[in-house]
């Protein structure tokens, strides 16, 4: 992936120095962190709404901020568009002229925009006449329009309902593979950064300075303690090769992942995430039981705790990552070692998809 | 029914303030627009300048005007010798009663900027738009309606003016005399008692309709933006 942005900056917030290091691939990166984390004035210093103490920022290979040199490029030409959290739709333009207001796309392209994020019915409305989740998709069609270099999303999914979260995390990835553009998409939820994200930047106390493609940042162990996840678990990219029985299976080097048939095509790349309470171990196949799903791995890794151990597996012929956490009680039992070859038993329903890319379609 | 004079004093009255709202406005919008977006210093010491003719005796303004525009002042002069003198003259009665109107204009529109979320200009100015394409496609629009009640009220304070008015211009009927200045006349003279209060119900119309029209421009701006 191709760098978009270098950020390499300082500021204050009151009494406290913030600090961001990172830079900016294309692609869709989450910049995650916990509420109060710093993540909104991080974007605005970005955009230009805000002035960094020291530091550049360079986008494209052009510096935008350079405290050094004395340079400030104002918002309206770093080209970095900002949707921010309460969308700010002009509330005296109706929808088509708020997504036109900064139009520099062909009209055929923006009603096509339009038409993947559902507001085309919508453009001769007013905003008031408008639900808060169409706002939200005006505000991201009207970003997108102004053909920015870097698109910056403020929490985009806070506020909706479960179901309209899905949606609203297919739309931002299906329109970023429509434009091609690099977005940022600020979240505190490891589920939308899992789902939606290529990369991400990790974010706590006004610090930015762990980021990297998203498995990266995903197993970073900050990552856990500050999402509060109590189980990570593994993302693991893969294809479907297989359906039968209501369920698709996808490849692991020669094995088969099977998990239940959402009517995902042949040949797209999906994005899934095990926990490792869901998966169990086997010295052996085991006969008569209801796991579909019996993986032959080696185990590399054993890291006891006091009550529990984290297993770290790796499928046979593959260079993919399975956790597994165990009792002690049944580590002692099975007698595990380092260098062991188990078997990772994974039931078909405990598999989450994330992600589902068609197989012509770009990215991941 | 209405007597020329009478007439005569109404036509003016328009004149005269259909005038000094048109050219306080301009003044107003952007007087108004500074006070709301910027801090610099000595901002206190404006504020109290701009507001002075709101608690100054009117008198007082029309006094100062008298002094620095009269022909026998040096800007005052040099104004005649080019022909733009002000003083005795219907203009005079504008500048007097637009600078008499501006402070409020200022202050309603001032409010009408501070009423606009900083967002709006945010995020137009994230999408690329510079200062001027903000102003006019975002802040102006959206203020609209209190620029349109401050020109109301602006309008109706212009028609109203009396103090600095005779003070600056005299009350020379057919040429500096409004309305209120031909009913004091009127009220002065005996006899005069009907024409005074035919003048009384005159000044009410162009004071009573100004706020007619400003109220409905306003509101069919918030019913068009859903506030209504």
């Amino acid at each position: 992936m191709k760098t978009v942005a270098q950020v390499d900056i300082t500021w204050h917030t009151g009494n406290t120095t913030g600090e961001a290091c990172f830079s900016l691939s294309t692609g869709v990166t989450a910049l995650i962190g916990p509420s109060g984390a710093g993540k909104t004035t991080l974007a605005r210093l970005i955009a230009g709404l805000e002035t960094p103490d020291t530091g550049t920022i360079t986008l494209g290979g052009h510096t935008v901020f350079d405290s050094q040199k004395h340079v400030t490029e104002p918002a309206q030409s770093r080209g970095i568009a900002l949707v921010p959290q309460e969308s700010a739709i002009f509330p005296h333009m109706t929808v088509y002229e708020n997504i036109s207001f900064a139009c520099r796309i062909g009209e055929t392209e923006l009603m096509d925009l339009c038409e993947k994020a559902g507001i085309r019915h919508l453009l001769d409305n007013r905003p008031h006449q408008i639900s808060g989740g169409e706002a939200r998709r005006v505000a991201i069609i009207r970003a997108m329009a102004s053909a920015p270099k870097l698109l910056i999303l403020d929490e985009p999914l806070n506020g909706l309902d479960p179901l309209r979260r899905k949606d609203m995390m297919a739309l931002i990835r299906k329109l970023h593979h429509t434009t091609g553009q690099a977005v940022v998409m600020i979240t505190h939820q490891a589920e939308e950064m899992l789902t939606v994200a290529d990369s991400a930047v990790l974010m706590d106390g006004l610090r930015a300075t762990i980021h990297g493609p998203l498995h990266t940042v995903f197993s970073h162990p900050e990552t856990a303690r500050l999402l509060q996840l109590d189980d990570a678990g593994e993302l693991i990219a893969a294809e479907i090769c297989d359906r039968a029985d209501g369920m698709v299976a996808c490849a692991l080097g020669e094995q088969k992942l099977w998990l239940t048939d959402d009517g995902e095509e042949m040949g797209s790349k999906v994005r899934l995430r095990i926990l490792g309470r869901d998966v169990a171990i086997s010295r052996s196949r085991v006969e008569g039981i209801s796991v579909i799903n019996q993986i032959e791995c080696c185990l590399v890794h054993v890291n006891r705790g006091d009550r529990s151990a984290a297993l770290m597996l790796v499928p046979k012929g593959t260079d993919l990552h399975l956790t597994s956490r165990i009792t002690c009680r049944s580590l002692d039992a099975l007698a595990l070692r380092e260098g062991d070859t188990v078997y990772a038993l994974v039931k078909a329903v405990a598999v989450k998809e994330l992600v589902v890319t068609a197989r012509n379609a770009g990215g991941s | 029914m209405i007597s020329d004079f009478e007439l005569a004093a109404l036509t003016l009255s328009f004149k005269v303030a259909i005038w000094a709202t048109l050219l306080s406005l301009p003044f107003a919008i952007l007087i108004g627009l500074v006070m709301a977006r910027r801090s610099f210093p000595g901002k206190t010491f404006v504020e109290v300048l701009i507001h002075a003719p709101l608690v100054v005796p009117p008198v007082v303004v029309g006094y100062l005007l008298l002094i620095a525009l009269a022909p026998n002042s040096a800007f005052g002069g040099w104004l005649e010798a080019v022909g733009l003198s002000p003083a005795f003259k219907w203009q005079g009665a504008a500048l007097a009663s637009g600078l008499m109107a501006l402070p409020l204009m200022i202050r309603a529109i001032r409010q009408a900027f501070e009423a606009e979320p900083k967002a709006y200009r945010e995020v137009a100015s994230t999408l690329g738009a510079g200062p001027w394409r903000r102003f006019w496609r975002i802040s102006l629009p959206l203020a609209l309606p209190g620029i349109l009640s401050a020109t109301a009220l602006g309008f109706a304070r212009a028609v109203g003016e009396f103090g600095a008015t005779i003070t600056f211009v005299a009350n020379i009927p057919g040429l500096t005399q409004t309305l209120p200045l031909a009913l004091y006349s009127a009220a002065q003279s005996p006899g005069g008692e009907a024409a005074a209060a035919r003048l009384a119900l005159l000044c009410l119309i162009p004071a009573l309709g100004s706020l007619a029209v400003s109220e409905w421009l306003s509101r069919r701006a918030r019913v068009k933006r859903g506030l209504a």
